[in-house]
């Protein structure tokens, strides 16, 4: 009997906590539930589209999807946020995406490269790397060559992270003016002190002050420009991000998959990434 | 398993027991054993995976893995053996809540575990801020990395041997007590042997559990080849770079080596240590 009752008790616990996410979900439902209005297109589109997108777009991806789903209230837009490099490892392992949304050209050349795209990208968003500090700048870094310092402490993406690659792009094309340096190169990669997963795990390390530069997006930059002060990289040495998404092959949802990226590559896609601070494709 | 099912040792009514268990216990296993099989046949399959075994990137990080789980499993011992025997044994106020609190790590996610070790430790962190004005930092630094798997894998070790010490008779220790010994030798003659397949099986526990540690140190640590980037980091850090899946399965299959072979001599040595192998 006392058994019984033990595994009643544990009966109730889960009860309890199906009750509380369910709670939760339909918290969340009211985003999906269509409201009745007349449909723009000559059918209406529905179902469900999985964004993979590259963790820089996190925010303005988000607004871009609230503005789609009100256009296309059948349609709910699901996000996959990380490294471009880690979202074009899990669709090569076949992970179900409709949209690969890359922040370089080499992550969604590893998609195309596998036929994965149906078509060819579009280029819908531009963006420029920026030094970030912890807004008490403790280290003083006023400009790139402070990034050399001895006792700085640096961190970057992993290098096949499109932020982490042109991160490195520009420290080598700043060792390669007479100014820095092939010196500059070795004194600022001892500084590293971390390769991180993403370009928000970099703003994070900047944000919570535990350490003393590293390099972002001018975007990251301004989503949390209260915890962190830009220095700027000089334009001559600066790599220009280039942003393309495509379809890819396996969706099971083209229509409402190619009206997403038509949105982001048109005109209220385009507005909404200008506001973030990206530059637009053209 | 199915001569047992064959030659049930009492009646019917047991054997019916175990025919009915026995389908999910085979599933069960199966759920397992099947990635894992997986996981060695694409790697026996991928030659890239071969060529990444040997490079440094794994061998940096083996070494670095099994350098800082083993401190961590040390200082795990030094502080956890007290622990467990004085939870064990002494009644004292708060003997509730701290047994709580030891158990807290284990439920508690390791991101969790991360953020709170950076917020006291980090840069300026409640004891952090102190210690970077005194020179001292721990963020980014091998010690952040031991740090990290000691909050998470301790537990494991105090849990197991807090057990093992209440399962012991007090008898032994009273009679070692009435003969002369003192407290000390008795603890380490009498007491710490009773507890030892406990003893083994939470330092077994412990130090996989410090092996595997990721979301701790990928938050706490950073993550620096030679430096802070043990294995589980390693592995995401290739699954997410142009190696891709080749590397994160080459390193997948050694950590996945060395926690079977460290499961096994505990296994053996806790038969040979109560007498049997079994």
């Amino acid at each position: 009997m006392r058994h019984r009752s033990k595994f009643g008790q544990l009966l109730a616990m889960l009860a309890v906590v199906t009750a509380v996410a369910v709670a939760c979900g339909g918290s969340a439902e009211p985003t999906a539930s269509p409201t009745p209005t007349a449909p723009t297109a000559s059918a209406p589109l529905t179902g469900k589209i999985s964004v993979f997108a590259a963790s820089s777009l996190t925010e303005v991806f988000k607004t871009i999807a609230a503005d789609f789903q009100k256009a296309n209230p059948g349609v709910t837009v699901e996000f996959n946020f990380a490294a471009s490099s880690a979202l074009a490892t899990q669709i090569d392992q076949a992970a179900p995406a409709d949209i690969f949304a890359s922040a370089d050209t080499a992550n969604m050349t590893k998609v195309t490269d596998k036929s994965q795209i149906d078509g060819t990208p579009v280029t819908f968003a531009r963006n420029l790397p920026v030094i970030v500090v912890p807004a008490n700048n403790k280290a003083g870094i006023v400009g790139p060559r402070d990034l050399s310092k001895a006792g700085v402490k640096l961190v970057l993406a992993a290098p096949d992270v499109p932020i982490g690659n042109y991160a490195r792009q520009i420290i080598d094309r700043l060792a390669a003016t007479p100014e820095y340096g092939a010196a500059y190169k070795d004194a600022t990669l001892k500084n590293l002190v971390s390769n991180e997963q993403n370009v928000r795990a970099v703003l994070a390390k900047i944000e919570l002050g535990e350490a003393d530069a590293g390099i972002v997006y001018k975007t990251d930059a301004l989503v949390s420009k209260e915890k962190v002060k830009t220095v700027v990289i000089p334009d001559a040495a600066n790599v220009i991000a280039t942003y393309p998404i495509g379809v890819l092959k396996t969706t099971k949802n083209k229509n409402a998959a190619v009206a997403f990226m038509e949105f982001v590559t048109g005109p209220q896609g385009q507005a909404a990434l200008k506001a973030a601070g990206f530059d637009t494709a053209s | 398993m199915a001569d047992r099912v064959a030659a049930p040792r009492a009646g019917r009514r047991a054997w019916s027991l175990e025919a009915l268990f026995l389908s999910p216990t085979l599933l069960f296993a199966a759920f397992i054993l099947v990635p894992l099989v997986a996981l060695a046949v694409r790697g026996w399959q991928d030659g890239e995976v071969a060529e990444r075994l040997a490079s440094p990137f794994v061998l940096h990080a083996l070494r670095l893995s099994i350098v800082t789980s083993t401190l961590s499993l040390a200082l795990a011992l030094i502080f956890g053996v007290p622990a467990a025997y004085l939870l064990a044994r002494s009644r004292f106020p708060g003997h509730r809540l701290l047994t709580i609190l030891v158990e807290l790590p284990m439920v508690l996610p390791p991101t969790v575990a991360g953020v709170a070790l950076l917020v006291a430790f980090g840069r300026r962190g409640a004891i952090g801020s102190t210690l970077s004005s005194m020179g001292l930092e721990l963020s980014f630094t091998t010690a952040a990395v031991v740090l990290a798997q000691l909050f998470v894998s301790a537990p494991f070790l105090v849990r197991s041997l807090q057990a093992g010490f209440e399962a012991i008779d007090p008898t032994y220790e009273d009679v070692s007590r009435t003969l002369g010994v003192s407290d000390w030798r008795t603890f380490w003659r009498v007491t710490l042997p009773l507890a030892w397949p406990s003893l083994l099986s939470g330092a077994v526990l412990c130090w996989t559990r410090a092996l595997s540690e990721l979301g701790a140190t990928l938050i706490f640590a950073g993550n620096f080849e030679g430096r802070t980037q043990t294995m589980p980091l390693a592995i995401i850090t290739a699954f997410e770079s142009r190696a891709g899946l080749s590397g994160a399965i080459a390193l997948s299959l050694v950590l996945l080596a060395v926690a079977f072979l460290l499961l096994v001599l505990a296994r053996v040595s806790r038969g040979r240590s109560r007498g049997d192998v079994s």
